[in-house]
This record gives C-alpha cells, sequence and structure tokens, in this order.
C-alpha cells in the first residue's frame, strides 16, 4: 500500500498570496483575527531568518523584522482553497483526506491507481501537478500516512520524497519530535526530557511512555517507529444548499441583516432538494467592505424547518458585533434529512383515576418496600444529549 | 443550625432515563462505519447509514465528542448508534 500526503507549510500565509502575488518571497506574518491576542499566528521562512518566531508579540515582531508584511487571517477564503485543492486531488483519486487540524495537509491513497496515474511517485507528482505552485507544496510517499506526512515535510517545495518501505525506521529516526500528532503541552514535556528527534522517543521502552504519557503518548512512539495503521478516511460527500445575496448598499445594522437571511432561508427552502426536509446546520458567510470576511455555524439541537433556522440564526445574530458594514451573505445548508416530527405530551394527558395508582402503588410498597413506579420528569430539556433531558422521580402519590 | 428532618435518604427516588448502552461494533476499516452491531447472543448486520451528526458540547468541563449515526439493520430495524470520540467507544443510544 502506498498513501501520498501533501502539505503546504504556513497554509494561511500561502493562501492570501492569492490576492498579492508581488509578496511572495517577502518575510510574512499572521496576524490576530478580530479580537485575538496581538501576537504572531505563523511567520514565513524568510521573516523567521530574522528572528520572528510563533507567539511573540506583534511590537517585538515588527522591531526585529521591519519590513515584514502582517496578513491577517480570512476563514473564507481559506476553506475556500482547500476546497478547491481537495476537489482538484478527487478527480485523480477518490480516496482524500483533509487533516482538519493541519490546514494544507492532505493525504491521499495510492491503491489501485497505478495504471491510471503510473507508479506511486509518478502518481504522486501529477497530484501535486493539481496544487497552485504559489502555494509551495511539497509531497511524500510512503506505505503509512504519518511516514508520508513527514516525508512531504522534509521535501523541497514541488518535489516528492519516495521513503523505501524496508527503511522506514531508520527514516523518521532524524525527523524533528514536533511532527508528531501531540498536544502543545506534551510536546514541550517530551522536549523538557531532552527528546528531539523520533529516534529518540522509539529507543524508549514503550511501557515507560505509556506510563508517563497515556495513551496518546504510546501511539506517538508506534509512529515514530513507522507503525501507522490509521487508513486514509476520504470525506464524506455532505448533501448542501448554498444561496448568496449581494446586498444593494453595506448594511451595518442588524435589522437589515435578519432581512436578508430570512429571504436566504425561504430561498434556499423553495428549491425541490429542501421540499419536506428539515436541515441541521446552517453555515453564514459574510463578505465585509474592504475585503475583510467573516462566518459563523450555527448547528440546530434539532433538526428543524425555515422557521427554526430563521430563529436560530436571529438569536446568533443578537449578540453579534461586525467588524465593518457587510456587502454579501451567503449561506450554506447542510446535514439535510426528512421532514421530522415529534410526539409531545397532549395537554390533560392525566391519569383519569389518580386514586387507584395510589392505590395500586401502596399496595406494592407494602408487598415489595418499593412500588417500582416512577415520573419522567424533565431536567435539561434543551441538552443536546438525550440522557440529560429528563430523569425518572419515584411516584409518590 | 438546621434540625435533622431525619427523613430517610432514597438513592433509589431518581434513576436515569435513557443512558447510552456500550455495545460491540465491527468498523469497516476504509469507511471508519460500523458494519456489525454484536448484541447477546446474536449478531445484526448493518445494511446502511441512514443519518450521522456530531455532537461536541461540554468543553469547558469533562469535553464531550460524539459522532451520532443513525443505522438500519438488515432486518429493517432502526437504531442510534454513536461513536464516544473521547473514549473510543461505540454505544446505542435510546430516546
Amino acid at each position: 500500500m502506498s498513501i501520498a500526503c501533501i502539505v503546504i507549510p504556513h497554509f494561511a500565509l500561502r493562501v492570501a498570496l492569492f490576492n498579492r502575488p508581488e509578496l511572495d518571497g517577502a518575510p510574512l506574518l499572521l496576524g490576530p483575527a478580530q479580537g485575538e491576542r496581538p501576537i504572531v499566528y505563523d511567520a514565513t521562512p524568510e521573516a523567521a531568518m530574522q528572528g520572528v518566531r510563533t507567539g511573540l508579540g506583534l511590537r517585538e515582531a515588527v522591531a526585529l523584522c521591519p519590513e515584514a508584511v502582517i496578513l491577517t487571517p480570512h476563514p473564507v477564503r481559506e476553506s475556500a482553497a482547500i476546497e478547491q485543492i481537495v476537489t482538484g486531488l478527487e478527480r485523480l483519486s477518490p480516496a482524500v483526506e483533509s487533516d482538519p487540524g493541519h490546514p494544507g495537509c492532505y493525504a491521499i491513497d495510492l491503491t489501485g491507481l497505478d495504471r491510471l496515474l503510473g507508479p506511486p511517485s509518478l502518481a504522486t507528482e501529477r497530484l501535486l501537478a493539481t496544487v497552485p505552485a504559489l502555494l509551495r507544496p511539497r509531497a511524500g510517499v510512503a506505505p503509512n500516512k504519518f511516514t508520508a506526512r513527514v516525508a512531504a515535510y522534509e521535501a523541497a517545495p514541488g518535489t516528492v520524497q519516495v521513503v523505501d518501505p524496508t527503511l522506514i525506521e531508520s527514516f523518521l529516526a532524524t525527523a524533528p519530535i514536533s511532527l508528531l500528532p501531540l498536544s502543545s503541552d506534551k510536546q514541550r514535556r517530551l522536549e523538557r526530557l531532552g527528546l528531539r528527534t523520533l529516534g529518540d522517543l522509539a529507543a524508549l521502552p514503550p511501557a515507560a511512555v505509556q506510563a508517563r504519557f497515556g495513551a496518546e503518548g504510546r501511539r506517538a512512539w508506534e509512529l515514530a517507529r513507522g507503525n501507522d495503521r490509521e487508513p486514509v478516511h476520504p470525506r464524506l460527500q455532505p448533501e448542501t444548499v448554498s444561496e448568496s445575496l449581494t446586498l444593494p448598499a453595506p448594511a451595518t445594522s442588524r435589522e437589515t441583516l435578519v432581512i436578508a437571511i430570512t429571504r436566504l432561508v425561504l430561498r434556499a427552502f423553495d428549491r425541490a432538494a429542501l421540499r419536506n426536509r428539515h436541515v441541521r446546520q446552517a453555515r453564514l458567510h459574510v463578505s465585509l467592505e474592504g475585503g475583510q470576511a467573516w462566518e459563523q455555524i450555527t448547528t440546530l439541537r434539532e433538526p428543524g424547518g425555515h422557521k427554526h433556522l430563521i430563529e436560530a440564526l436571529g438569536y446568533r445574530l443578537q449578540a453579534l458585533a461586525l467588524p465593518g458594514p457587510v456587502e454579501a451573505l451567503t449561506l450554506e445548508i447542510s446535514g439535510l434529512i426528512d421532514a421530522t416530527s415529534r410526539q409531545e405530551l397532549l395537554p390533560g394527558f392525566h391519569s383519569r383515576r389518580p386514586w387507584q395508582l395510589a392505590e395500586a402503588s401502596r399496595h406494592l410498597k407494602q408487598r415489595f418496600g418499593t412500588s417500582g413506579l416512577y415520573r419522567v420528569v424533565e431536567v435539561e430539556p434543551w441538552s443536546r444529549l438525550p440522557e440529560r433531558r429528563q430523569t425518572l422521580i419515584a411516584y409518590d402519590p | 443550625m438546621v434540625a435533622s428532618s431525619r427523613a430517610q435518604t432514597n438513592a433509589d427516588r431518581v434513576r436515569s432515563l435513557n443512558l447510552p448502552r456500550p455495545v460491540r461494533v465491527t468498523i469497516d476499516v476504509r469507511t471508519g462505519l460500523p458494519i456489525t452491531l454484536y448484541e447477546p447472543g446474536r449478531s445484526r448486520a448493518i445494511e446502511c447509514v441512514q443519518d450521522s451528526w456530531q455532537v461536541d458540547d461540554e468543553w469547558w468541563r469533562e469535553p464531550i465528542s460524539r459522532r451520532y449515526l443513525q443505522v438500519i439493520l438488515r432486518n429493517g430495524v432502526l437504531r442510534t448508534l454513536f461513536h464516544d470520540r473521547i473514549a473510543d467507544r461505540w454505544f446505542e443510544q435510546t430516546y
């Protein structure tokens, strides 16, 4: 089995170059999103060469590298880029996995593609060619996902690094420990123990690693030795309905937004794909004046129709402070299911002969010490966890 | 000072309802979806997944991350299963 992995380091910064390609090669810093701390969230190698590193305050970073260009995250543009890349890769292979924790990291299962794309190295070159060169993608090929990913990070931009299946352990031995999928806290603890490379970790006894770092540490140890049986999980193709609206004039008032959203929802529910159907989630993209963007995902506790969705989106807007006037909105509705109905308790649904029930309860108590009769009581009817919504309380008339 | 009511505390007065029941399933390694549901004394093949959704909650205390699947068994029965992503275990959810 061969798995290819394509990585795009500094993904958010590289994607920003789509709009400003003249900045390619300049030191770039990823600044904070609206309301976040003013620190460096990512830096290109050109900025890192001047001493700028992730986590540094923006003021210090600019003092170290005065010619650095600070870019802000653009989630809409980034998710559009991910979609474009994955769609491009899916034209050549049906099994493409996009790692949600690492934007710009894609695993592709090459099994069965030899006749279509050639041997693994050639197939990966063809896959790599589908990603815009401006993003500086690089690729690795190995028998498992983790090794392929390490190989991709070690490759030069635009090239493919193939790992010999017989030399996996020695190949991984020199790779930095930061490539392991571990929380930052565990990464720091490993570094404090003097473990710098995957070889350092692989040399430790597995029982000791597990005792100190738990199941996560054991998995990291397995990965460091090249044992990764995790298959490529291709994305499920969810059915979505999307509607867009460009406002005649930039809007700042909440009322205008509510009207626009209501129109979008009604328009979406007019489409055949949503007839007699309920929805579970809505993603609202908002394009702001000046090229900025904002995005919010609303998940309904229970699937609902258009009224339910308008109500939920309106409720979310109440506490919203938009950073600028809104120019356009796009609503993407997903989680489509057949319309569901819920049986509510009928009004006045009480025992018509309560004295008989009380008598029966008394007899049961006398005979067994407890009646064993319980009443259903709502505790957290709003909870998304069914077991939290109701409880049984002993029926004691 | 509050006087003791001398009332007997009855732990059996309150009982949980609709608690998830641990189940054993076999998974298709390619899709990550269950293909067989094991119940005491028998196994049921899963015909298809009719609906799936994700519940992520309570990140501020003990995080809950569940992937729910509404499945139809080969005998036509509808069941709701979920994969507890934190504990990596499968449960059946009753309503």
